[in-house]
């Protein structure tokens, strides 16, 4: 399979337009984005390429987690000294994020909402003061969690919420990823297999790949996978199977 | 680009500090409107980063000086182009636990030259010479029918040095790292032991 990253996805479209609504803004407005999906929908690979091409500063939050936690553990990847008391520690990280612009993301954000979500504060602390861009990234169920907290969900821009693939997008992966050739209705079944699952696509094309490659094609469709196990199904704990054509 | 805030700190760290420093004063100084000094500076204040006496001056607080003292000393580095494996530097301090292809989809952008994948593995397996990776026992399965899989590298916390991605000469078989400022002779035996997890 190759390894490349996939952009012409409606995924992508949603994240690259939300991230230009946040650019586009006033300078006082807020700054932070939140991007929620469900696990397996790609959100990690958009979130980390996109940090990867800006140099973002990227934190994973952790369940114990209190404000000096986290401005400790951010000091340390921009490496800064997180000695000393909490405003200078803020001070010294202020005056990096604003100074370059180096934006912030936070990664599996439900952890930043225990304790009055106190450590979310700190994050609007310093998106407010330093004006960079905040992109927080959680699971489908965090953006009611947040909005619990109307101090800090005013100051949130936009909400990205990523969608399973489309049968275009599941084409576009296939056509992009795959070493061999993926006729139309072997990506349609694909598509219903995984749920547009991303993780799950780019599973089946692998197993494709394999497959083909084991009869000496450059190519495979619905018919040479019949028998076969495309994807798993891990809520009913079973392999699903690629169904021979004209068999019910 | 310079944020509100920070013109407002720097103004006042550059200004006599016998002169008093109002709102007015740090809008001609700055440039700024009066509303958008006060505005940002009601922000500084509540973060400490500056105090009002009861003067109605403004001044800098000790974590305000820190502010301007990193952010300046940050600009006043070299600051490294955005080369392929400054990319590849990024992407592993972000996966931490990682295969070479993995890093190649997060760091290709279809305008490298030459052969990405030989060149992010060479940079991979330099880094793991001087000492910044581990080799895991465990290779995640390849994709390939033939395929041996592939190997899985660890940056652990204490050798993530900072940002700047360190630097390989091939000629002189080194790595230099800018953050610390030292260099790594990398052409005897890799620093890195292995590990079975």
């Amino acid at each position: 399979m190759k390894k490349v990253f996939v952009k012409g996805i409606t995924n992508y479209e949603r994240f690259r337009t939300g991230i230009s609504a946040v650019e586009a803004r006033g300078a006082s407005e807020a700054s932070m984005m939140l991007v929620t999906a469900p696990a397996g929908f790609g959100k990690s690979q958009m979130v980390d390429h996109w940090a990867v091409a800006t140099g973002a500063a990227y934190l994973r939050a952790k369940v114990e987690w209190t404000p000096r936690y986290f401005m400790t553990e951010l000091a340390e990847t921009l490496k800064l000294d997180s000695r000393g008391r909490s405003k200078d520690i803020f001070g010294r990280i202020a005056g990096v994020l604003g100074g370059q612009q180096i934006s912030l993301v936070i990664d599996e954000v439900e952890h930043c909402l225990q304790n009055s979500a106190k450590v979310l504060e700190a994050i609007r602390d310093l998106s407010d003061l330093t004006e960079v861009i905040v992109i927080l990234v959680g699971m489908d169920q965090v953006q009611a969690k947040i909005a619990r907290h109307a101090q800090i969900s005013s100051r949130i821009a936009k909400v990205i919420e990523f969608q399973p693939a489309t049968p275009e997008d599941v084409t576009e992966l296939c056509k992009q990823l795959s070493e061999v050739d993926i006729a139309t209705d072997l990506i349609a079944e694909i598509h219903k297999q995984s749920g547009g699952r991303v993780r799950e696509i780019m599973n089946a094309i692998a197993t494709v790949e394999q497959t083909a490659k084991r009869n000496g094609s450059d190519a495979a469709s619905l018919q040479d996978m019949a028998g076969q196990t495309l994807t798993h199904d891990w809520q009913a704990r079973r392999p699903r199977m690629v169904k021979a054509q004209g068999s019910r | 680009m310079t944020w509100n805030a920070e013109k407002l700190l720097t103004a006042i760290s550059d200004s006599n500090p016998r002169h008093c420093i109002t709102d007015v004063r740090l809008a001609e100084l700055t440039g700024l409107e009066v509303n958008q000094v006060q505005q940002s500076a009601r922000t500084l204040i509540s973060h400490e980063l500056m105090e009002k006496t009861v003067k109605g001056c403004l001044r800098l607080t000790r974590a305000g000086r820190h502010a301007v003292e990193s952010g300046a000393s940050i600009r006043a580095k070299h600051v490294l182009k955005d080369t392929l494996r400054v990319r590849v530097w990024r992407a592993i301090r972000i996966r931490r636990k990682f295969t070479a292809p993995e890093i190649i989809s997060l760091v290709a952008d279809g305008t490298e030259r030459g052969d990405i994948t030989s060149n992010v593995q060479k940079y991979v397996r330099a880094l793991f010479k001087a000492g910044y990776l581990i080799e895991m026992k465990k290779r995640e399965a390849g994709t390939a029918l033939t395929s041996n899989g592939y190997k899985r590298w660890w940056l652990q916390d204490d050798k993530d040095t900072g940002p700047k991605a360190p630097v390989w000469s091939l000629e002189k078989q080194r790595v230099y790292d800018p953050n610390t400022e030292e260099t790594h002779d990398i052409s005897g035996k890799p620093k890195s032991g292995e590990v079975q997890l």
